[in-house]
Formats: C-alpha cells, sequence, structure tokens
C-alpha cells in the first residue's frame, strides 16, 4: 500500500522533478556564485575605502589601549589615529566586526573592550548583579510579606477597625492636599 | 568641614553628650583627611635637588638641597578651562562634605544612645542641602563633559564619575526613608545603615576621583594613600555595625506594615532599588581590581554593563515615582487607588499610541516614554488637586500656587523635584536612544547631511593667541529645510607648552535637539578640505532644564524660597538639653 502511494506521489511530481544532470550543474553554479561574492565585495571595497562612519561605528566599541576611559572613534591622540586607520584596512580587507574587536582584544587585551567578554572569571561581573537583585527581590518581598502579618495581627488586636482606618488614611490625604 | 560642623553646632543646640559625640565624628573625620594632606600627599610639596643630583618632592627643604624652580608654570591643563570646571568640583566637594554632618548625627544618636526620630529630623536640611550640592555637581561635571572632552556625550560610566554617583544614590534614598520613619517610625535600622553607606561611598569617591589608582592593582597596592583610606573605610563600617547590634533590639519597628499598598512598602522598594543601583555601580567600579588581583586580565567594565544592569532599575524608579503619591501611609483603599490611576493610565496610554503611530518601535524609548507620561501625569494632578480645591475657596491662582508649597513644602518641593527629575530623564533617553553621528571629509562647498541639519564647509582659518594657543578655526553654514540656522565655528586649540589639543565644539542647541559639530581634521589650506564629525542629540536640552527645576524643587522642599517666615520658629529643636 505505502509503495503504491510513493509511485502515485512520484507521477504526480514528475513534471517538477529535474532531470539527473541538472542538478550537479545547478549546484556548481551555485558555489561559483557565493565564490564569485567575496571577491567582487573586496574589490569593490579596495577602490573605496570605508567610509569613517563604518569606522568609528567599530573604533566607539573599543577603548584606547593607551588613554584612560575613551574610545578609539573619540580618542585624539595620533596612536588612535593609527589605529583607526588600521581598523579601516581591514574592514576594506573584509574583516567582520566580530573578528576586529577580537584581534584588538588579542594584541593590547581584554581591557581594549568595553565589556570583559562573557567567559571564565569575568562571568562574575555578570552573574553577581543578576544573583544579587534576584536574592535582594527574594529576601525584600519575604520581609515586607512577614511584616504586613504582624501588621495585620496588630490591626485585628487593636481597637479601631481596619474600614474605618483605611477612611481615615483617605480623609488624611486629602488634608495633605491642602495642608490642613 | 570644620565650618559646617560649627554652624550645625550654632544652629541646632544640642544636648551636652550629644554635641560632644558629633563634635568629634566630624572632627576625626577631617583629622583624617589632614592627616592624608599633610603626611602623605601634600598638595604644597616642592621639588629639591638633593646632594647626589636626583629630585624629590617634600614639603620642607631636605638637607644639603637646593630648590628646584621651574621657569615658567605650564599653567592649568587646557582640558580644565571651562566654566563649568569653577564650580563643579566645589559643588561635588559641599555635597561631599554636607553628608558628613548627618553622619555625625546618626553616630551621636547611636553613641549616647538616643536612638529615637530626632537625629533623623536634625538630618533632614543637612542631608538635602547635600543631595543638592552633589546634584549639582554631577550635573556641571556632564555639562563640562559635553563641552570640552569633545565626543557629542555627557557621561561614559567612568570609574570617577560613578563613584561621584553611588553616594547621591543612597543619599536619594535616604532623602525617602526617613521621611518614612519620622510618619511611620519605622525603617529605624535601616536609616543608620543608608547614611553609613553614603558617608564610606563619599568617602570611596574622595579617593577614587583624587587617586585615579583604581585602574590597577600595583599602584593600587604600593600606595600607602589607598591603604590608609580602606583602612579608615573598614574601621569605621565594623564600628557602626557594632553600634548598630548594641542598639538592635531598641531600634525596632514601632509599626508593622498594614498593607502592601502603603507608602511606606512603595518607599522601601524605593530605597531597595535605589541601593540595588548603587551597588550594582560599585561591583562594576571594583569588578576590574578584583579581576586583576585574581586573574591577572586587566579588564574594562564600559558603558554597556551599567546600562544593561542598572536600566531595568531605573524604570522601577520611575515608576514607582508615579505610584507612590498616589498612595498613603497605613494603607491606601483600592477604590480610591483606581479612581487616581484612572486619568493619569489612560494619559500614558494614549501616548503609547501616539508614540507607536509615528512609528517608534524601540521597546526602551516606547516603555521610557510611556513610563515618564504616567508619573509626569500623577505628579500633575496631585499639584492640580491642591490647588483646585484652594481656586474653589476663591483664592486666587498665585495665591493658590504660594499656598500649595507654603503649607506643605515636603511634599510639594518633593513632587517638583520629581517633575525635574522626569526631565532630565526625557534629555537622557532622547541622547542615549536617539543620538546619532556621521563623520565625512567636506571639500569647500561640499555638504554633510544629519537628521533634519544639513552642513557646509565654507572656510578654515588659523591664528595664534596672545597666550600662545594655536587656534585652527572651520566655518561651516548650518541649514534646515533649506533655512539657514546659521554660522557656526568649530576649532581645535592646541596648547604647545602641554603638548595638547582641545577640541572646541560648535552646538546649535534648540529644545527638540542639539547639533554637536565636531572638527577633527584638516589640511593646510582650505582647498583641502576638512573632517567633520556631526552628532546629533535629540531632546538632550531637557536635561538641563530639568536641573533647574530640581533645584527650584530642592530649594522649595528646604523652605527659603516658598517658606512662610514664622515656620522657621516652629523647627524642631530636637535633641534640645531639657534641663
Amino acid at each position: 500500500m505505502p509503495v503504491s502511494r510513493q509511485t502515485e506521489l512520484k507521477s504526480k511530481l514528475l513534471p517538477f522533478l529535474l532531470p539527473p544532470a541538472v542538478l550537479p550543474a545547478l549546484l556548481l553554479a551555485l558555489l561559483l556564485l557565493f565564490m564569485a561574492v567575496p571577491i567582487h565585495a573586496a574589490s569593490a571595497q579596495e577602490a573605496t575605502p570605508p567610509p569613517d562612519d563604518a569606522v568609528n561605528a567599530v573604533a566607539a566599541q573599543i577603548y584606547c589601549p593607551v588613554c584612560d576611559g575613551v574610545t578609539l572613534d573619540a580618542c585624539e591622540t595620533k596612536a588612535c589615529e593609527q589605529w583607526r586607520e588600521d581598523i579601516r584596512d581591514r574592514l576594506a580587507a573584509g574583516w567582520t566586526e566580530e573578528e576586529i574587536l577580537g584581534y584588538f582584544a588579542e594584541q593590547y587585551g581584554d581591557q581594549v573592550l568595553a565589556a570583559p567578554p562573557p567567559r571564565g572569571f569575568s562571568l562574575l561581573i555578570y552573574i553577581v548583579p543578576a544573583a544579587g537583585i534576584v536574592t535582594g527581590a527574594f529576601f525584600l518581598t519575604r520581609s515586607i510579606w512577614r511584616w504586613r502579618t504582624q501588621g495585620q495581627e496588630e490591626a485585628r488586636t487593636s481597637i479601631r477597625v481596619p474600614n474605618q482606618e483605611a477612611k481615615t488614611a483617605d480623609g488624611k490625604h486629602d488634608a495633605e492636599h491642602t495642608g490642613e | 568641614m570644620a565650618a559646617f560642623t560649627s554652624a550645625a553646632v550654632r544652629r541646632h543646640r544640642f544636648e551636652i553628650n550629644f554635641q560632644a559625640v558629633f563634635v568629634l565624628i566630624t572632627a576625626s573625620t577631617l583629622a583624617f583627611f589632614l592627616l592624608i594632606v599633610t603626611f602623605f600627599d601634600n598638595p604644597f610639596d616642592s621639588l629639591w635637588q638633593l646632594a647626589d643630583g636626583s629630585t624629590a618632592a617634600a614639603f620642607l627643604q631636605p638637607s644639603f638641597s637646593l630648590p628646584v624652580i621651574p621657569a615658567n608654570g605650564q599653567g592649568m591643563n587646557p582640558l580644565l578651562r571651562h566654566p563649568g570646571m569653577i564650580f563643579h568640583p566645589p559643588m561635588q566637594y559641599l555635597g561631599f562634605v554636607s553628608y558628613v554632618i548627618p553622619f555625625g548625627f546618626a553616630m551621636a544618636a547611636l553613641i549616647t544612645g538616643q536612638v529615637d526620630n530626632r537625629w533623623i529630623r536634625l538630618s533632614r536640611k543637612w542631608s538635602l542641602a547635600a543631595w543638592l550640592f552633589l546634584s549639582l555637581g554631577l550635573v556641571l561635571g556632564a555639562r563640562w563633559a559635553y563641552d570640552v572632552l569633545g565626543w557629542g556625550g555627557y557621561w561614559g560610566w567612568d570609574p570617577v564619575e560613578t563613584a561621584a554617583l553611588m553616594p547621591w544614590l543612597t543619599g536619594t534614598a535616604f532623602l525617602h526613608s526617613i521621611y518614612v520613619q519620622e510618619k511611620r517610625a519605622m525603617l529605624r535600622r535601616w536609616n543608620f545603615v543608608l547614611i553609613t553607606l553614603t558617608y564610606l561611598l563619599v568617602l570611596f569617591g574622595t579617593f577614587i576621583s583624587r587617586s585615579g589608582i583604581i585602574s590597577s592593582v600595583h599602584a593600587f597596592a604600593s600606595s600607602t594613600v589607598a591603604i590608609l583610606f580602606f583602612g579608615f573605610i573598614s574601621l569605621t563600617a565594623v564600628f557602626v555595625l557594632l553600634m548598630l547590634y548594641r542598639h538592635w533590639n531598641e531600634l525596632s519597628s514601632e509599626n508593622a506594615v498594614q498593607s502592601l499598598l502603603s507608602r511606606e512598602v512603595l518607599f522601601l522598594l524605593n530605597n531597595a532599588v535605589f541601593t540595588g543601583i548603587a551597588l550594582v555601580c560599585l561591583w562594576g567600579v571594583l569588578f576590574p581590581v578584583i579581576s586583576e588581583t585574581f586573574t591577572g586580565q586587566k579588564v574594562t567594565v564600559g558603558p554597556s554593563y551599567y546600562e544593561s544592569a542598572t536600566g531595568p532599575l531605573w524604570v522601577v524608579v520611575l515608576l514607582l515615582m508615579g505610584i507612590a503619591p498616589l498612595t498613603v501611609f497605613f494603607r491606601t483603599s483600592v477604590s480610591r487607588l483606581r479612581t487616581m490611576i484612572l486619568f493619569p493610565a489612560a494619559g500614558s496610554a494614549v501616548v503609547l499610541a501616539i508614540l507607536l503611530l509615528s512609528g517608534m518601535r524601540s521597546a526602551a524609548a516606547l516603555i521610557g516614554f510611556t513610563v515618564l507620561a504616567f508619573t509626569t501625569l500623577v505628579t500633575l494632578a496631585e499639584f492640580w488637586r491642591s490647588i483646585h480645591i484652594r481656586l474653589s475657596r476663591g483664592e486666587t491662582i498665585p495665591q493658590a500656587l504660594k499656598r500649595t508649597f507654603s503649607r506643605n513644602r515636603r511634599r510639594y518641593g518633593g513632587y517638583l523635584i520629581h517633575l525635574g527629575i522626569i526631565l532630565m530623564a526625557v534629555g537622557i533617553l532622547g541622547i542615549e536612544l536617539f543620538q546619532q553621528d556621521t563623520q565625512q571629509t567636506l571639500k569647500p562647498g561640499e555638504t554633510l547631511a544629519l537628521g533634519r541639519y544639513i552642513v557646509r564647509y565654507d572656510d578654515i582659518s588659523f591664528y595664534e593667541t596672545s597666550g600662545g594657543i594655536q587656534q585652527a578655526k572651520a566655518e561651516v553654514t548650518v541649514s534646515t529645510n533649506s533655512r539657514s540656522a546659521g554660522v557656526y565655528l568649530p576649532r581645535r586649540d592646541y596648547y604647545p607648552s602641554w603638548g595638547q589639543s582641545v577640541t572646541v565644539p560648535a552646538i546649535r542647541s534648540t529644545l527638540q535637539d542639539d547639533l554637536y559639530i565636531r572638527l577633527i581634521d584638516w589640511g593646510e589650506t582650505k582647498a583641502e578640505g576638512v573632517t567633520l564629525k556631526l552628532y546629533l542629540n535629540p531632546l538632550f536640552n531637557f536635561l538641563w532644564l530639568g536641573t533647574g527645576v530640581l533645584v527650584l524643587g530642592t530649594l522649595a522642599a528646604a523652605g527659603p524660597l516658598f517658606g512662610r517666615k514664622e515656620e522657621k520658629g516652629k523647627e524642631p529643636h530636637a535633641c534640645v538639653s531639657t534641663d
């Protein structure tokens, strides 16, 4: 039963199936096309170097290795000017942003990156605040909850009925507006 | 600090034991700093040439040495020659120093055992003044960075900046938490912790901004000043904890929370979030040192860390700022909250709809502006309610306004500060989320477009000022929608004596946006062209506008501007001698 169904399907699809020789030819053509793209792109970039904006977009993510706290796109030293030209050359040679960042980190250490790469010891920079906020939120909720239970018990044992208190509190709110 | 201490003593007429301890605390802080500048880091050290030919810095002349007198002073670092720099350091300093006074009150209360609300009442105005100075210090510093550093920004999460922000954060929390203690006698232990934290962060901030030592572990370990600072900070922390432990039971809250929908709970959340932001910042500042100590790897913790870690917390702060005014102490009835929240919620939904229709798709901007709209409407509605009641009683508008403030200075002053913060947040969101920049080399007559602006390069000229500064000044014409918006002169000043150049950007500033033009590079002749970098900073002026409102609000909350004179006499004289 399944076999007959398969042949049925095949016969239906027959007009759409290609002759066997066409497929390898098509693959080859695709391969050639993919190979041609980078060559073409690189040659185009060599003709017109990457614009300042492209260079700055990468440079803004790198801290100047010699000055403190200045990103490479805003730094005015001669060294940084050369580094910007270095970025331009690498962009022209077809390097991606990540590759350039990785290259600078390797050359001058992780401190040129705007944030430590999330691996090894540096993972702590990201984990500690997140863990701290979650733990803090937990303890805060717990203590407010406890405090409230205590407060509700007090309110129950006190003479004032909570409803009345709400009213007085609202009255107080109005009074606070006028200060009277 | 001595002047502030004496002013506090004159003004408040303390009980004698309280005064003794208060003066002891402020005087020991002063002594600590004097010790450092006298023996370890004297700013008046002179250079001396020793007998063996080497030079050394010392205050007094070492034996067998000759003074080294430079032929000519270099003058001030060119980067610091800006009006912002005249006021920024004193403001920051006054802010830091004023926080020592409430800390002194807190310690005097703990040591003498007068741990009731009196120290809180004494601290209020001092901490408000400290907070104002610190706010101004931060904003003036930001203005200086914007005008002088020439990177189109105002805040870079640099360790020095962040260290100055931290005491501001805990100080803001303190302004709110003392209110809860006064009204509800709660958070009594927490207030001691908070003011101590603020004081310690002030010490830490002074240390960081004066030494810059945090960037390297080796410089840090070899510095006596660093060891002294951290010794002093740790000793203070241990001492305060011990004193708190001694009074722990005495300091339990007199009241408990009755409802989650009460102002005290929201203020508590506000405190938690502000302290959280401060701790996240502290971790960011300390992490490079920790990392280098344990792994030897230097790292930079830049804006991306601070923005992603504190961003959501800031949204919570702004949201709390919108909800808290709707609640009351003890318990807020749900029906009342519902009626009061209706109009602001509807209004902010309209704002959200307008933003979406206008094509804004950035989630951060949508959340940010919607929350800001909500908080603005809540705050304005609070003003409206008071003024409306007064108008219905036949008061005139100025009368109603004046009495709104004078009858409840703290509340409405506080709301005015909130409005200031909202305006500042609009400016910050504008520049952080929508800043654009572009850079290009232009030949004469060529143009560069950014946003609604078109900038045309016309000319460049070179001068040498009488002070020996070599200036390169470009002349560009700015136009919007084919209408000229004037000629601007971005320039670069070179100071030969320092071997340093300073970019002086030309800024076209409107409420809608700032166009920031920076001269990057130029050829020897006009025809060779210039390289310009343009930044477009939308809504940025709201930051400065908001600061103005914040100052007004703080003055209103403190009293002298809108306060009535007779109220001065009613000032609660806490800790006054009863005998």
